[in-house]
């Protein structure tokens, strides 16, 4: 398990970036925490490090948006995914097989499915209100 | 009767154009792209070498599942739409019946099985080509159990043949695994299935009436979030 403290946002996108730059396809980056911990902004560095041209932003209504990149981003909300049927037709699993990257906000929702070998992403408050502590849990050594 | 075939239900995709029974025109790709880009271009290709038009197409087919969620939607969103602009009928077979129809001659189990990951299996039992159950998803444990009854030898056949036999020749006695250059679905064994069938009486369908075949897999009826447990 590895611990990072981010100041900004800026640095919260700068260690999405460098953990997806160990990455390979088919692996799940699952995030857990509330509502304006910076999910989203971990996911547009993560896009950087992919070379993503489209604009990253929370697939709160789409549920999962398709970046493309290589390996291809797929960004997924599970907010609004209550059962399994919801998740099949999410995509989810196709996604993950066509050997894509999935960053999965409100993993909370789904996680006994996902695959064994997830890299949790746990970001809460820190001391102050720009303050984040970032536990990534599993993968690689950044 | 002229009939193209798509399938696009897992990783792989295929299409064909069969007439009478015999095979006109055939691709078949395992390249890991996703059908969205490769099924319309698989199927120009495979008109084209056909020499024939789309119009000249009597039925079009496709397998409804089970399989991908997305795959299965793209099939039978592709045909329902070709067909619902040149106003011919469709005919859908099961996805299952289709792996195991280059099996049909042959005297054995024909075990057709889709990998639906974590060991669970979409699978139909057929033997010469007469079918001994429905199409169910379960466990491979499950399925080995089952299999056991029957005092034959089994071929597995499809995308999850492999995983099958490497976990179950142990408790089968007589178990194969299928060439693998018959191993995945090829879109003429819808062809021939859908002569057949139409041939036999049953019913072809209008566009409109197309709609994809989900199973049910067994991890379904765990809970999904671990917080929320219902009573």
């Amino acid at each position: 398990m590895q611990k990072f403290v981010t100041n900004n946002a800026e640095e919260t996108i700068e260690l999405g970036r460098k953990l997806a730059e160990k990455l390979n396809g088919g692996t799940v980056v699952a995030f857990f925490g509330g509502l304006g911990m910076g999910k989203t902004a971990f996911t547009r560095g993560m896009a950087k490090a992919l070379q993503v041209n489209e604009e990253v932003s929370s697939p709160t209504f789409a549920i999962v948006n398709d970046y493309g990149g290589n390996p291809s981003l797929y960004h997924f909300d599970m907010y609004r995914v209550e059962s399994w049927d919801d998740l099949y037709s999410s995509g989810f699993f196709d996604f993950y097989e066509s050997g894509g990257i999935l960053a999965v906000e409100w993993s909370e929702n789904i996680e006994n499915a996902l695959p064994e070998n997830t890299i949790r992403v746990t970001i809460e408050r820190g001391e102050c209100d720009n303050q984040r502590v970032i536990t990534i849990d599993g993968g690689v050594e950044i | 009767m002229r009939i193209l075939s798509v399938d696009s239900t897992s990783v792989t995709a295929s299409v064909a154009i069969t007439e009478n029974g015999k095979t006109i025109s055939e691709n078949f790709i395992n390249n890991g792209l996703t059908h969205s880009q490769t099924l319309m271009p698989l199927i120009e290709k495979t008109v084209n070498n056909s020499d024939l038009s789309l119009n000249d197409i009597d039925v079009f087919a496709v397998t409804s599942g089970p399989g991908s969620f997305t795959g299965v939607r793209i099939g039978i969103a592709t045909i329902k739409g070709m067909a619902d602009a040149l106003c011919k009928d469709c005919f859908t077979v099961s996805t299952l019946e289709a792996i195991a129809e280059p099996l049909k001659n042959e005297d054995c189990i024909a075990c057709a099985v889709m990998d639906a990951r974590c060991n669970q299996v979409y699978t139909a039992i057929f033997e010469n080509g007469n079918r001994l159950c429905e199409d169910k998803a379960v466990l491979i444990d499950e399925l080995g159990e089952e299999l056991k009854k029957y005092n034959k030898k089994v071929v597995f056949i499809g995308d999850g043949a492999k995983i099958c036999y490497e976990k179950l020749n142990d408790i089968l006695e007589n178990a194969e695994i299928s060439d693998e250059n018959i191993r995945y679905i090829h879109a003429s064994s819808i062809g021939r299935l859908a002569e057949e069938k139409i041939t036999n009486g049953e019913n072809t369908t209008k566009s409109a009436n197309l709609v994809p075949f989900y199973l049910r897999l067994p991890q379904a009826e765990r809970e999904l979030n671990n917080k929320l447990k219902k009573n």
